[in-house]
C-alpha cells in the first residue's frame, strides 16, 4: 500500500489532503500551462522567422506575448518548483507526516485552479496585451483588451501562492523531526522556506496593485492617473517590489534542487554548507531592495537609480557564493554524470551566465544601452528557462523514483537534458547579440539584418520544444515500463530516502529521528552503482 | 490569571486616553510635529494592542518575528519607493562633478545623419509631413 | 484525559500545544501577508501625501473627525472583548464549570459593536457622495479649485481614502462574520474549549482589523 494505490476513485484524488497527491495535481495542472505558454511562444517564434509581420497583425502578437509572459510566470515558474517538488518533499524532508494545514494545501490548488481559469477565460475571450507587466497608463486607462479579466486570475492565483508559503513556514518551524535542527535541513528545505518568505511578504502587494489597476479602469480615476496628479511609476515601483522578489521565488527552489543533487552525484558534502543556506536567506531579503533597476529609463530620479544598481550588484554576492560553493562541492568529487546531474551541471553553467549578465544590467550606463532590448530577455531566459527550468526538470528526474516507485529510461534522460541544453542556448543566445545590436522587444517586425539571428534563435526553439516532449514521453513510458525503484535508488542521504518508493499514506511507518548533519556522503566503494532499480522478481 | 484579565482592562483604559490625546493634538497646530506625533500615538496604541490583546507578550520566538517582518518589510517599500520620490528633481546631471571640458566649434555644426531605412506604412510608402496633420 | 485529547488532534501534530502553537503562527504569518496587502496603499498614501500635502488638509476637513473617533472607540471596546474572551477559553486558563454564557455574550457584543462601525462609516460614504466627494464623474471641483491641479489632487485624497477605507471595511464584514459565527458555533458546542484554536485566530484577526484602523484614523481624519 501506498499513496497511489491507497484508494484510486476520482474522488480520492480531488478531495485528498495528502501532500503527495496534491503535489501530483499540481504537477498535472502545471505542465498544461506550461505547455499553453509553449504554444504561444511557438507561434510568435513563427512569425519572427521573418522580419515582415506576415504571419501575425501586431495586435495578436502583442496578445501572445503577453499571454506567454502572464502563464509561464504566474501559472508555471512561480507555482513549479515550491507547488510540486516541495509540496511532495518538504513533509518527507522534515519527517513529518503531512504539512501543518493540510486542508489549506487543498484549497491552495483550488485557489489556483480558479484562478488559471480566469486566465484562460480571458484567453479565449480575446487576450490582453499589455505585455505580463500590465504598465499603467496604458493597462489602466488605453488598453482595449481583457485586463480585469487577466488581473483577476492573477490576483486569485496569487492567494494560492500566499496559502502555499504559509503552510511551509509553518511547517519547517513546527513539524521537524526529533533531532533535524535547523542547520541539519537539507538545503532545498532552506531555499523553500526562504521562497515561501518571499510569497508571503511579496505577493500581497502585487494583489492589491492589480487591484488598484482594475478600480482605476472600472471607476475612470485611480491612484495612478494623472489627471488627478497620480504617478504612473508608483504603478511600476508596486510592481517591481512584488516582481523583482518574484525572480526569486523562481530560482531560489531550483539553487535548492542543485544543493541536494550535486552532493549525491559527485559523492561528497556539500561544501560550505552554512554559507549556502545563509546566502539563501540573504538573496530573499535583499531581493527586496533592488526593484528600482527596472526603472533606469522610466523617469525614476537618478539617485535613487544609483541606489537601486549598488543593491542589485549586492545581491550577486550570495548568488556568487552559491555557484562557487557547488563548484567547490564537485572538486575531486567522484562524478556520476546521472540525468539529474546534467541537468543540475546546466544550470550552473546557465545561471552563471545568466547571473553575470543581470550583474551587466544592473549598471546604469550599460541598461540605458540594451533597455528593453533582446538582451533583457536572453537575460531573464537564462535565468528562468536556463535556470529554474533545468532545475525542476532535473528535480523531477531525481525524486521521480521516490513520487512515483519506477526508474525512467537513463538514456532517454541524458538525451533529453543534452537537447534541452543545446536548444536553449541556441534559443536565446543570439538573443543577446540582438539585443546588443538594438533589436527591442516586443515587435513583430524588424530590420532584415537581423534576420539571421531570429531565424537561429526559432530553429533553437523547436529543439528546445523538443526536448521538453521527451520527457513526457519517457516519464509516462516508465510509470508502466520502468523497473521498480528501490528506497533509495540514488544512495542518497535524506530522510525522503528513508521510507518506501512510493511513500505510503502518512510518509513513515515510524517517526524518524536524525542524528547528524546532512549530506553524509563518503567516497564511495569503486563498485557503486546508482539508479539502476530492482531486478523484476521472477 | 484574574491579573491578566485586569491588564487588559488597564490596556483599554489606556488606548481610550491615547485616542483623546490624538484628538486633541488634532485641534494644536505644531506642524509637522502633529503627523510624527500622530504617528507616534498610533505607533503607541498598536503596541499596547499587539502586545496585551494580542498576546505578544507570551508569544513563541517565530511569532515575533513574524509580526515584526510584516512591518519591516512594509519599511522596505515605502522607504525605497520615498528613494526615488525625494530624490526626484534633484540636480540630474551632475555636472560640477566632472571635469570642465574645452568648446570645439566645429562640434557645433553636425550633419543629421541620412536614416538607413524608413519608417514602413500600411501603404508601403516612406512616413512625410503629410502623416502629422492627420493625427 | 490525554485520550480524550488525542482524537482532536489533527494527523500531521503529535500534541495538542504542537497543534496550538501552528495554529496562532500561522495566523501571524498571515497577517504579516496582510500588512503588505494593505501596504501597497500604504505607500500610495506616502507618496501622494509627500507630493500634495495641501490637498491632504483640503480633504481631511471634510471628515467628521468625531464620527471617526466614536467609530475608533468601537473598535476597541470590541478588541478587548474578544481579548477577554480569548482569555477566558484558553486551554491554560483555569476549568471553570460554565464559559458558554460570558464568551458568547462577549462575542456577541462585539459584533454589534462591528455592525455599528460599519453604519457609521457607511453613513459618513453617503455624505461624502452626496457632497460631491466621490471620485469619478460626480466629483465636484468647484469648491476646492484653490488646491493643487485645479483640486483634483483632492480627488487623489479621496481616491486614496475610499479605497483604503473601504479595503478596511471589507475586512471589517468578513471578521464580523467570522466573530458572528463563532458566538453561534460556542453557542452550540458542548465542549467550548475545543474551539480555543479558532476563536485566538479569529481574535488575532479582528484586533489586526482594529490596527488598521488605529493607523487609518490620524492618516485621515486628523491631518493638520
Ligand atoms: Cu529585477
Amino acid at each position: 500500500m501506498n499513496y497511489l494505490n491507497e484508494s484510486t476513485t476520482l474522488r480520492s484524488w480531488f478531495l485528498t489532503t495528502d501532500h503527495k497527491r496534491i503535489a501530483i495535481l499540481y504537477l498535472l495542472s502545471l505542465t498544461f500551462f506550461f505547455f499553453v505558454g509553449g504554444m504561444a511562444a511557438v507561434l510568435f517564434r513563427l512569425e519572427l522567422i521573418t522580419p515582415e509581420g506576415d504571419l501575425l497583425s501586431a495586435d495578436s502578437y502583442n496578445k501572445l506575448f503577453s499571454l506567454h509572459g502572464i502563464v509561464m510566470v504566474w501559472f508555471f515558474l512561480i507555482p513549479s518548483i515550491p507547488t510540486v517538488l516541495g509540496n511532495f518533499l518538504i513533509p518527507l524532508m522534515i519527517g513529518a507526516r503531512d504539512l501543518a494545514f493540510p486542508r489549506l494545501n487543498l484549497l491552495s490548488w483550488y485557489i489556483f485552479m480558479a484562478g488559471g481559469l480566469f486566465t484562460l477565460t480571458m484567453i479565449v475571450a480575446g487576450g490582453v496585451d499589455t505585455g505580463w507587466t500590465f504598465y499603467t497608463p496604458y493597462s489602466s486607462t488605453y488598453a482595449n483588451t481583457f485586463v480585469i479579466l487577466a488581473a483577476t486570475g492573477i490576483f486569485i492565483s496569487g492567494f494560492s501562492s500566499i496559502a502555499t508559503g504559509l503552510n511551509f513556514i509553518v511547517s519547517i518551524h513546527v513539524l521537524r523531526a526529533p533531532g533535524l535542527t535547523w542547520f541539519r535541513l537539507p538545503i532545498f528545505v532552506w531555499t523553500i522556506y526562504a521562497t515561501s518568505l518571499i510569497m508571503v511578504l511579496a505577493t500581497p502587494v502585487l494583489a492589491v496593485t492589480l487591484a488598484l489597476v482594475a478600480v482605476e479602469r472600472i471607476l475612470g480615476v485611480g491612484i495612478f492617473d494623472p489627471s488627478i496628479g497620480g504617478d504612473p511609476l508608483l504603478f511600476q515601483h508596486l510592481f517591481w517590489f512584488y516582481s523583482h522578489p518574484a525572480v526569486y521565488i523562481m530560482i531560489l527552489p531550483g539553487m535548492g534542487v542543485i544543493s541536494e543533487v550535486v552532493p549525491c552525484f559527485s559523492r561528497k558534502r556539500l561544501y560550505g554548507y552554512g554559507f549556502v543556506a545563509m546566502a539563501t536567506l540573504a538573496i530573499a531579503s535583499l531581493g527586496f531592495l533592488v526593484w528600482g533597476h527596472h526603472m533606469f529609463v522610466s523617469g525614476q530620479s537618478m539617485y535613487a537609480g544609483l541606489l537601486f544598481s549598488l543593491l542589485s550588484m549586492l545581491v550577486a554576492v550570495p548568488s556568487a557564493v552559491k555557484v562557487f560553493n557547488w563548484t567547490a562541492t564537485l572538486y575531486k568529487g567522484t562524478i556520476f554524470l546521472k540525468t539529474p546531474m546534467l541537468y543540475a551541471l546546466g544550470f550552473i553553467g546557465l545561471f552563471t551566465f545568466g547571473g553575470l549578465t543581470g550583474i551587466c544590467l544592473a549598471t546604469l550606463a550599460f541598461d540605458v544601452h540594451v533597455h528593453d532590448t533582446y538582451f533583457i530577455i536572453a537575460h531573464f531566459h537564462y535565468i528562468m528557462v536556463g535556470g529554474m527550468l533545468m532545475a525542476y526538470l532535473g528535480g523531477l528526474h531525481f525524486w521521480w523514483p521516490k513520487i512515483t516507485g519506477r526508474i525512467y529510461s537513463e538514456w532517454w534522460g541524458r538525451v533529453s537534458a543534452l537537447v534541452v541544453f543545446g536548444g536553449f542556448n541556441m534559443t536565446f543566445f543570439p538573443q543577446f547579440i540582438l539585443g546588443i545590436l538594438g533589436n527591442p522587444r516586443r515587435y513583430h517586425t524588424y530590420p532584415d539584418e537581423f534576420q539571421v539571428f531570429h531565424v537561429m534563435s526559432s530553429l533553437g526553439a523547436t529543439i528546445l520544444g523538443i526536448g521538453y516532449l521527451l520527457p513526457c514521453c519517457y516519464l509516462l513510458w516508465s510509470l508502466k515500463f520502468g523497473r521498480r525503484a528501490s528506497n533509495d535508488p540514488w544512495h542518497a542521504t535524506g530522510l525522503e530516502w528513508r521510507t518506501t518508493s512510493p511513500p505510503p499514506k502518512h510518509n513513515f511507518l515510524s517517526q524518524p529521528t536524525v542524528s547528524g548533519p546532512p549530506y553524509a556522503y563518503e567516497s564511495p566503494h569503486p563498485e557503486l552503482v546508482i539508479g539502476e532499480g530492482e531486478p523484476e522478481p521472477h | 490569571m484574574r491579573s491578566h484579565q485586569l491588564s487588559i482592562y488597564l490596556t483599554f483604559l489606556a488606548l481610550t486616553l491615547l485616542l483623546a490625546a490624538t484628538i486633541g493634538l488634532s485641534f494644536v497646530d505644531i506642524r509637522p510635529w502633529n503627523l510624527w506625533l500622530g504617528l507616534a500615538i498610533a505607533t503607541a496604541k498598536m503596541l499596547l494592542i499587539a502586545w496585551v490583546f494580542m498576546n505578544l507578550a507570551h508569544s513563541i520566538g517565530p511569532v515575533r518575528v513574524a509580526a515584526a517582518a510584516g512591518l519591516l518589510w512594509l519599511s522596505f517599500a515605502i522607504v525605497c519607493t520615498l528613494a526615488d520620490y525625494t530624490t526626484r528633481g534633484w540636480g540630474e546631471t551632475p555636472e560640477h562633478w566632472l571635469r570642465q571640458t574645452e568648446h570645439v566649434e566645429s562640434y557645433d555644426r553636425v550633419e543629421p545623419p541620412q536614416p538607413e531605412f524608413q519608417i514602413p506604412t500600411a501603404s508601403g510608402r516612406a512616413l512625410d509631413d503629410s502623416d502629422l496633420g492627420s493625427l | 484525559m490525554a485520550n480524550e485529547m488525542s482524537s482532536e488532534i489533527a494527523i500531521p501534530y503529535d500534541s495538542a500545544d504542537q497543534q496550538r502553537s501552528a495554529a496562532t503562527f500561522g495566523m501571524w504569518v498571515f497577517l504579516a501577508t496582510e500588512v503588505l496587502f494593505f501596504g501597497g496603499l500604504f505607500v500610495g498614501y506616502v507618496v501622494y501625501r509627500y507630493e500634495y500635502p495641501e490637498a491632504f488638509r483640503t480633504g481631511s476637513a471634510e471628515l467628521n473627525l468625531w464620527s471617526g473617533g466614536a467609530m475608533t472607540l468601537l473598535l476597541l471596546l470590541g478588541s478587548m472583548l474578544v481579548a477577554v474572551v480569548d482569555h477566558l477559553i484558553a486551554p491554560s486558563a483555569d476549568n471553570r464549570s460554565s464559559l458558554r454564557g460570558p464568551v458568547v455574550r462577549r462575542l456577541v457584543a462585539t459584533t454589534v459593536l462591528g455592525i455599528a462601525f460599519l453604519a457609521l462609516e457607511f453613513h459618513e460614504y453617503h455624505q461624502l457622495i452626496q457632497d460631491g466627494r466621490f471620485p469619478g464623474h460626480a466629483f465636484r471641483l468647484s469648491d476646492v479649485s484653490s488646491d493643487p491641479l485645479d483640486g483634483r489632487s483632492v480627488e487623489m485624497f479621496f481616491t486614496l481614502f475610499f479605497c483604503m477605507t473601504g479595503l478596511h471595511a471589507f475586512h471589517m464584514c468578513l471578521g464580523i462574520l467570522l466573530v458572528g459565527g463563532m458566538a453561534v458555533a460556542i453557542g452550540r458546542s458542548e465542549q467550548p474549549r475545543s474551539l480555543a484554536n479558532p476563536m485566538s485566530v479569529i481574535g488575532l484577526y479582528w484586533h489586526f482589523v482594529d490596527i488598521i484602523w488605529v493607523f487609518l484614523y490620524p492618516l485621515f481624519y486628523l491631518v493638520r
